[in-house]
């Protein structure tokens, strides 16, 4: 069945649609054709800005690659990603099951907190993260750590709190009059019921986790880097093809990880086909 | 006696440890994680370490000009997004996919490399190199408040997108039937049901957008080549330079300018949802 909102609303206005269809295409080109240029300049790049090659190539790809100090900053990143991601979805995960079951003053202040660690400018906060890491002698790592989930929980929330009307709040208390405990219910009830959003929410977080920089730069004084953190400190130094090809290389994992989500889908419902 | 009766009509003497220790999970995390370095940083730098702004710090110019692109760049962005979740509400699943693809490409190419992209791009004279951008001075552009306006703007439309497509799906099939029913043509239903419809979103898209962009300094450092310089980047440049106090009396002070702002905007939002969704 298609819930409400999602079905299509018609509307016969051949005029309205010219005229947005036009729109679109202007402000698709516009957030687009950046990332077209990315594409043609990781694989056609030079050390010039805005000059590319004639001819195409793997060199710039080679070349980081090949690269110790880019091969760590981004293994640094994408355990960074990873965790931050991972403890990310579990928080939240435990939070929107038990706010089912707990009173709603619980839900309103930690809502008001998601909404107050977007709109309180992050430099303000990694600037506090830093001195107090600073201060009181804090790893980098651990403060990165830190940094990196208060910057990913606020979108993974939105996430799943949009996902949260799906799930039926009387099938988890079915569950609990059963005598499944708390436990059981979100391994067998909620969690099977909310995958598609956490693997979604997963996924989203580990790349903004990648992407991040304020924290990075206000927090990292070692050479340990991550990727955003490098490709800030050659802003005046260098004009290599490097955040393209990173770019790139994230895109192709994006589209891999797309892909392979969509083929386990239809595994899934083949083999569910046929199982009946 | 009274707060024991709020504590009692709360519901909380009856709540069981486990669903109590469950339910403040997110709560402790943004505690220890947000709150106690920020509220360290606030006590350290207001009550034990206080001093002063230098003279020569034009303080006020900075947050005026951080407002302002801000303000523009958030409203265009809005602006922006609004043709796209339009016709993603009025469009097939298809086409839907399609554009939430061109609204996620950019997001996963990352912040910093769009941000150098826009530099090749408008620093090239040929047409393939600049995306067309040389045809209009894209060289004369580049390094200007204006580069600044459209490559933030540029920037938050995904952002804008993804915050208006929840207004959007909120407009049903019934309220459109309900439109015609009552005699609205379709062209009117987009003016008089939509669009009103969707002013709540748009408005928190707004000002979620905006107060992303007051705490931004990539694209004001990169783009605008130091002429366009937010607070943030101000502050960044005391933290370079080890001068963490200053850094702290900078920020302090522009938290204290953006307080009523930042305020308002999430009552705003804690309202909208209790509206919409009744939490």
């Amino acid at each position: 069945m298609v819930e409400e909102h999602e079905q299509q609303l018609e509307l016969k206005i051949p005029a309205l649609r010219v005229g947005l269809w036009l729109l679109i295409v202007i402000i698709a080109l516009l957030a687009v054709l950046p990332s077209i240029f990315l594409l043609l300049w990781a694989f056609a790049g030079t050390e010039t800005v805005g000059l590319l090659s004639p001819h195409t190539s793997l060199h710039w790809f080679k070349q980081i690659l090949s690269d110790s100090e880019w091969r760590d900053a981004i293994t640094y990143s994408v355990i960074l990603g990873i965790i931050t991601s991972l403890v990310g979805c579990i928080t939240l995960l435990i939070h929107f099951y038990f706010m089912r079951y707990a009173p709603s003053i619980f839900d309103r202040v930690a809502y008001i907190n998601i909404l107050l660690l977007v709109l309180i400018p992050s430099v303000t906060y990694a600037l506090a993260l830093r001195i107090l890491g600073g201060a009181l002698r804090i790893p980098e790592s651990a403060l990165l750590l830190a940094g990196h989930l208060i910057f990913v929980i606020p979108l993974q929330f939105f996430m799943l709190e949009s996902k949260q009307d799906s799930v039926p709040t009387n099938l988890l208390f079915a569950g609990s009059t059963l005598g499944a405990s708390h436990f059981k219910n979100i391994t067998f009830v909620y969690l099977p019921l909310m995958k598609d959003a956490l693997w979604n929410a997963l996924v989203v977080g580990f790349f903004l986790s990648f992407d991040e920089l304020v924290v990075a730069t206000f927090v990292i004084d070692s050479p340990a880097v991550t990727v955003p953190r490098r490709l800030w400190d050659q802003v005046n130094t260098n004009m290599e093809p490097s955040p393209a090809v990173i770019s790139c290389l994230i895109v192709g994992v994006y589209l891999i990880t797309l892909a392979a989500t969509y083929a386990l889908k239809e595994v899934r419902g083949l083999l569910r086909v046929r199982n009946r | 006696m009274r707060s024991v009766g709020v504590w009692a009509r709360a519901g909380w003497h009856r709540t069981q440890p486990v669903i109590l220790a469950g339910g403040t999970a997110l709560l402790i995390i943004i505690t220890v994680l947000y709150w106690v370095p920020l509220i360290w940083w606030l006590l350290r730098y207001l009550i034990a370490e206080p001093s002063a702004l230098p003279q020569d710090l034009p303080f006020l110019q900075l947050v005026g000009k951080t407002l302002l692109v801000s303000s523009v760049a958030a409203l265009a962005s809005v602006a922006g997004a609004y043709p796209l979740v339009l016709m993603w509400r009025l469009s097939g699943e298809f086409i839907k996919q399609l554009i939430v693809f061109l609204m996620v490409i950019p997001m996963v190419m990352g912040l910093l490399a769009r941000n150098y992209s826009w530099i090749g791009m408008m620093s090239s004279n040929d047409l393939l190199p600049s995306m067309g951008w040389s045809m209009f001075g894209g060289r004369q552009l580049i390094y200007t408040q204006f580069s600044v306006y459209v490559v933030m703007s540029c920037i938050f439309v995904p952002i804008a997108f993804f915050i208006l497509i929840q207004g959007i799906s909120a407009v049903t099939k019934n309220h459109v039937d309900a439109a015609r029913t009552l005699g609205l043509p379709d062209s009117k239903i987009v003016l008089f049901v939509i669009m009103p419809l969707t002013l709540r979103a748009a408005a928190l898209a707004f000002g979620l957008t905006l107060a992303m962009s007051v705490g931004y300094f990539i694209t004001p450092r990169m783009i605008g080549g130091g002429k366009t310089d937010f607070v943030s980047n101000a502050i960044l440049k005391y933290v370079n330079l080890g001068d963490f106090g200053l850094a702290s009396m900078l920020a302090l002070s522009f938290l204290a300018v953006i307080a009523i702002p930042i305020a308002a905007i999430a009552m705003y939002a804690v309202r909208r949802r209790l509206l919409v969704t009744g939490r």
